[in-house]
């Protein structure tokens, strides 16, 4: 009797819900496709038979759309950084996919797809053994005792469990994508509904990397601190010191507007954005250029580069290359000298966003003409 | 008759004089020191008839005819065809006495001057360097300053950040392509690709072969590559079929690289090796995409081309892989 009761319970727990969800992503409407029942319709941590009765976690946010579907392997607390939290939810979720592929083949044919390593140990899980150690390692995962260590090296991130002498370790690429769970297009809509919703309410004074001791002198009254390049020379993050922000140096200044923000110096203009979105669509809105680079914080490398500037045009572009992820913003904007001082009318932007670089062998390839190969090959389609 | 054979005789020796002259009007002789000499003279034989064609050529108005210059390779001539088609070029000595220098992979020889039609006067004149391998056989030429930044330098520095700015919206175009097959997003697909899009698909087909001998017939299959030429309608409707029968398509690019193209500033070649997973079926290959940037928020693809990435085993070679040189454009 005892053990109906039990077993009505487990589910009711898993399949409590028939009302229908809707989900943040289509990477968790597809997980939701794969799971045997119907999921709890608030946040909650569940367990279901299926799962081997590991603890699993579904999220709601405050519209009631499900934004997080996964083991449960991290504490809330532990999820509290913006940061981190994305990382958190992709290594909870990922695990779920594999556990739903059913079978050793699909799971490692997905791991590879993803580019992910899972190590058992400090060993390759072996064949046969897949879904026991997955078992073993979601459990030493989720257990209070366990020791966790997450590191990341130029590409990829690193996460490392640890109870007694049971260990495993997690190694996957700091893709956008693949982290977020969200393709392209999501990613444009969430960034561009982000920032026409955003207020900055902290300071946005950034500290000047580099030592100002190097400082090199221009001419009579101009320093420059010379930053890292990105590409070509042009492109770079130095910074302009004595001429801050004065029309008679606007490159300088321009480079000094966005290499080193500072809300004094924003204030009063604002940036028209127009981001190139995903289908060749357009999204368009205003945002104050200090809420603009208070959004983008520490999180970003800043690189500026001229492209004109005469006494009528000016046209730059920015770059924000991400520091935790492998992707880039570019902001390309074009207004006149005048108005950098004058502010009288918004710098009209075009905006770019999630440019991945990580997957670059050569930007700069040379152009060679056809080999004798092709040649054959022209005259043979004729 | 004495009158017109010495007629004859002098308008002979006018004209050898005149063919005489005209070669040595184009000729230039290189003389390579401070090295083997058994080499050095094959390097200097190949490098002069080399540097006199292009004389020639720059005169005429015509394309160099490398064909017939047997001391060149396949690599070298390509260099050399990329650099004429930024800009004709002649060299302006009839000597040059130059040393070699070694190299990894053969020799060098520096410092050759030339002088390059289509730029301004004050940077008209410039230097190559020419790269032999072991024998003496021209493998590689290009000028002091890198190549793919030569304009650029030239323009000035904003165009240089210009360039970087288009590359990087092509990079932007290129990961929203491949969105675009992720999401089996078919209309886009049909609207990313120009009317007149060439898609040449490479099939991978097996040749079996029969040979008899004193055992009796055996066979043996080779791979080769067959290519498929197919109109955008045609392509479209085959990955409506794809996406139909598939629930999820994972398509993963890499290795991108990008290549303008030095004449037409808005087009753009890409080659990537493309990753292509679905249900019950992946692929590795290589990709190659010929862009349109004119207008930067709505660029086209004139060209897509799909080729495995092995045949028989083997990687594919890399002068048979797709490039932007493979293709004219007018």
């Amino acid at each position: 009797m005892i053990r109906k009761i039990i077993l009505i319970t487990a589910f009711i727990v898993c399949f409590h819900s028939l009302v229908a969800q809707t989900f943040a992503t289509r990477q968790l409407e597809y997980l939701n496709t794969l799971m045997p029942g119907s999921l709890p319709n608030s946040t909650a941590v569940f367990r279901c038979p299926q799962f081997s009765s590991l603890p699993l976690k579904v999220e709601y946010d405050t519209t009631g759309v499900v934004s997080h579907l996964g083991f449960s392997l991290f504490s809330d607390s532990l999820k509290t950084q913006a940061l981190t939290k994305p990382l958190y939810d992709f290594q909870e979720r990922l695990f779920l996919e594999i556990f739903l592929q059913g079978n050793e083949t699909k799971a490692r044919k997905l791991l590879q797809e993803y580019t992910v390593q899972w190590s058992d140990n400090s060993q390759m899980v072996g064949a046969g053994t897949f879904f026991n150690s997955l078992e073993n390692s979601l459990r030493l995962a989720s257990a209070d005792s366990v020791e966790y260590v997450m590191t990341k090296d130029s590409l990829t991130w690193t996460s490392s469990w640890q109870s007694g002498n049971s260990s495993f370790a997690l190694r996957f690429p700091a893709n956008d994508d693949l982290i977020s769970g969200m393709d392209k297009k999501e990613v444009e809509i969430a960034l561009a509904q982000q920032l026409q919703n955003f207020q900055c309410t902290r300071n946005t004074a950034r500290p000047v990397a580099g030592n100002l001791g190097e400082l090199q002198q221009l001419n009579r009254s101009n320093y420059v601190l010379r930053g890292e390049e990105l590409f070509v020379k042009a492109m770079n993050s130095n910074v302009y010191f004595q001429v801050l922000y004065d029309r008679n140096y606007p490159e300088e200044s321009i480079a000094n507007l966005f290499n080193y923000p500072d809300r004094q110096r924003a204030k009063g203009l604002d940036l028209q954005i127009r981001q190139v979105a995903y289908g060749g669509e357009a999204l368009t809105y205003k945002i104050k250029l200090s809420d603009f680079q208070c959004f983008i914080g520490d999180d970003y490398e800043i690189f500026t580069g001229i492209e004109k500037c005469t006494d009528t045009i000016a046209e730059f572009s920015v770059i924000y290359k991400s520091k935790w992820y492998n992707h880039y913003h570019l902001l390309y904007i074009t207004t006149t000298p005048q108005n950098l001082f004058d502010k009288t009318e918004p710098l009209k932007a075009v905006l770019y966003t999630f440019i991945p670089n990580h997957n670059i062998k050569n930007l700069y390839k040379e152009y060679r003409k056809s080999g004798e190969f092709h040649e054959k090959l022209k005259k043979e389609r004729e | 008759m004495k009158n017109k054979v010495l007629k004859n005789c002098l308008l002979c020796a006018v004209f050898a004089l005149y063919a005489g002259n005209v070669s040595a009007q184009y000729a230039t002789t290189l003389t390579i020191t401070d090295m083997e000499r058994s080499v050095a003279k094959k390097m200097e034989a190949n490098a002069s008839a080399l540097l006199t064609e292009l004389n020639q050529s720059f005169f005429n108005g015509n394309t160099p005819q490398l064909a017939k210059l047997s001391g060149m390779s396949k690599d070298g001539k390509s260099a050399l065809l990329s650099m004429w088609e930024m800009t004709p070029f002649l060299c302006i000595e009839s000597e040059i006495i130059e040393r070699g220098y070694k190299t990894p992979s053969g020799w060098q020889v520096r410092n050759i001057p030339l002088f390059l039609k289509d730029m301004p006067d004050d940077e008209a004149y410039k230097e190559i360097a020419i790269n032999f391998d072991k024998s003496g056989t021209i493998d590689d030429i290009y000028f002091a300053l890198d190549i793919h930044h030569y304009k650029a330098i030239m323009e000035g520095e904003g165009n240089e950040v210009s360039d970087l700015r288009h590359r990087q919206a092509i990079l932007n175009f290129v990961e929203n392509f491949r969105t675009s097959y992720n999401r089996k997003d078919i209309d886009l697909l049909a609207k990313v690709y120009s009317d007149d899009a060439l898609i040449i698909t490479g099939k991978v087909v097996k040749q079996t072969k029969s040979v008899e001998n004193m055992l009796g017939n055996y066979g043996f299959s080779k791979e080769k590559i067959e290519y498929q030429v197919s109109t955008k309608k045609e392509y479209i409707n085959k990955l409506r079929s794809v996406f139909k029968n598939n629930a999820k398509i994972n398509v993963l690019f890499d290795n991108i690289e990008v290549v303008r193209h030095p004449k037409f500033d808005d087009i753009y070649g890409v080659m990537l090796k493309q990753g292509w997973n679905t249900t019950n079926y992946s692929d590795v290959g290589y990709l190659f995409l010929m862009i349109d940037f004119k207008d930067g928020e709505n660029m086209q693809i004139h060209v897509r081309t799909w080729q495995p990435d092995k045949v028989n085993g083997q990687q594919l070679p890399d002068d048979e892989i797709f490039k932007l040189g493979d293709f004219e454009i007018k």
